[in-house]
């Protein structure tokens, strides 16, 4: 009545087969690396956000969560610009770097710890350092998600692998700022109020202590359809 | 039987009917998990509100949360490692005897949708460790799973998870023969439309585990919409 084996998806075979270095989960089969990082909130935004990049080869997979940023900019969506930076300390700044004391870590100001940018993580076209201001292509309001696979340039995929990748949302809401700093143009684009470049979330992005991220969740439960007729007690 | 969230599964009808199944057939869905892949797989941009609710973190790295109204903490990229660390040996029994789990293990891979493999669906089939994960007691997110139900029984090998409590423990045997013993941290029910992938299986600077199995059956779709979860971290080991 059943075919066993048809339903062991995992033959207990694979136990001869896997074999563990000491450090950490065994690598994934087709060569894939898992990074991800913890967003942390800067210059006081309380947002969150999380982020994960598979890598194969220099195929890149980033999905990202985010919520509890600016929600509206001019009566539309914020536009939140996102990057990883690269070639800094690896870190995200400190109040310290708030070097000309205005209560606000600006994105140059913050340039020593996390460096420059290797990879502007939007959400269509190009994702170069020259996209990296394009309000059009950045992430849109208080929380999103976001999922793009593209080809990641060598300089950030050797900075993922050294430890030196920062992941950088931009964008604060401009009356959480103190109120000389509200009247500041940004540092970036002068057009522009600093609150709408200054940082918002960072996290160093560090390998995965899994050999491979699953996708999704898990699938424990049986879906059945029954032919009900008598059988089986239950067990 | 109104209720959404049974565990019991579509069979709890035809269980109460005094009678269970002859012809059960696994559906192509296990489980049910959104559309397969949908997270690893989908190459589209995609940007829609909300994002998933954020999760309670494992007591894992990154900011504090006392520390994230401040201007960024510094924050290291590898924090500081605590509590016992066992060098890795792949996990062989699973015993968790406050719910009634005594059970070998086989380790599973991932799906070509690049979600995880699961165990076979008889009764008597193992659980399952993720191989691409730490091996229990190693640094980092350990990942066992079971299946709520089995082909003959809405009463599987983790029916009882959603019953764990904070403090109790189980324990790993490894194929080196030593017993890593865990404690449990908390239990979470989460959607699976809404996964918070990182939060589960994120970094962790202690040897940590998680136990999944599914939840949140829905009598009306036959799916089943959630996982329950229990976080655990490895509090000592012994061999028998």
């Amino acid at each position: 009545m059943y075919k066993k084996s048809a339903f062991l998806i995992a033959p207990a075979l694979a136990l001869a087969v896997v074999s563990l270095s000491g450090a950490g989960a065994m690598a994934a089969d087709n060569g894939t690396t898992t990074y991800q990082a913890n967003l942390g909130a800067i210059n006081g935004s309380n947002a969150t956000g999380s982020v994960m990049i598979s890598l194969t080869g220099d195929q890149a997979t980033v999905t990202e969560n985010v919520s509890g940023l600016a929600a509206t900019f001019n009566g539309a969506p914020y536009p939140h610009v996102q990057h990883i930076h690269i070639d800094g300390k690896g870190v995200c700044p400190t109040p310290a770097a708030d070097t000309n004391k205005d209560g606000v870590i600006s994105t140059t100001e913050g340039g020593p710890s996390y460096g420059k940018i290797g990879t502007t993580l939007s959400t269509s076209g190009d994702t170069s350092d020259k996209a990296a201001l394009d309000l059009k292509v950045a992430g849109m309001g208080a929380s999103y998600s976001y999922q793009r696979t593209f080809a990641m340039n060598a300089e950030t995929i050797a900075a993922l692998k050294a430890g030196t990748g920062v992941v950088v949302v931009h964008g604060l809401d401009p009356a959480t700022l103190p109120a000389a700093a509200q009247k500041e143009k940004s540092d970036l684009v002068p057009s522009l109020p600093l609150a709408a470049t200054s940082p918002a979330l960072c996290g160093t992005v560090v390998a995965s202590q899994m050999g491979a991220m699953p996708g999704g969740a898990p699938g424990t439960g049986l879906t059945q359809t029954a032919q009900a007729t008598t059988g089986a007690s239950p067990e | 039987m109104k209720d959404k969230t049974s565990r019991r599964g579509r069979l709890a009808a035809s269980a109460a009917a005094g009678l269970l199944f002859a012809g059960v057939l696994l559906g192509t869905t296990a489980c049910a998990p959104q559309s397969p892949g949908a997270a690893a797989a989908a190459p589209a941009t995609t940007l829609a509100a909300p994002a998933h609710p954020r999760p309670t973190p494992p007591p894992a790295p990154a900011v504090s949360p006392s520390a994230a109204h401040a201007a960024a903490p510094a924050k290291p990229a590898e924090p500081a490692v605590e509590g016992p660390i066992l060098p890795a040996s792949i996990p062989v029994r699973l015993q968790v005897p406050d719910i009634g789990i005594n059970t070998v293990l086989v380790p599973l891979g991932q799906a070509p949708d690049g979600t995880m493999d699961v165990p076979g669906g008889q009764p008597g089939d193992p659980g399952g460790w993720y191989k691409y994960s730490p091996t229990p007691g190693q640094l980092g997110p350990a990942v066992i799973l079971g299946h709520v139900n089995n082909l003959a029984s809405p009463e599987g090998l983790f029916y009882r998870l959603h019953e764990m409590k904070q403090g109790q423990r189980f324990s790993v045997t490894r194929a080196d023969h030593s017993v890593a013993v865990f404690e449990v941290d908390k239990l979470a029910e989460v959607k699976k439309a809404t996964f918070p992938t990182l939060a589960v299986y994120g970094n962790t600077n202690r040897a940590e585990i998680r136990l999944i199995t599914c939840g949140g059956f829905d009598q009306a779709t036959g799916e089943w919409t959630e996982n329950t979860i229990v976080y655990g971290h490895l509090v000592s080991s012994h061999t028998p």
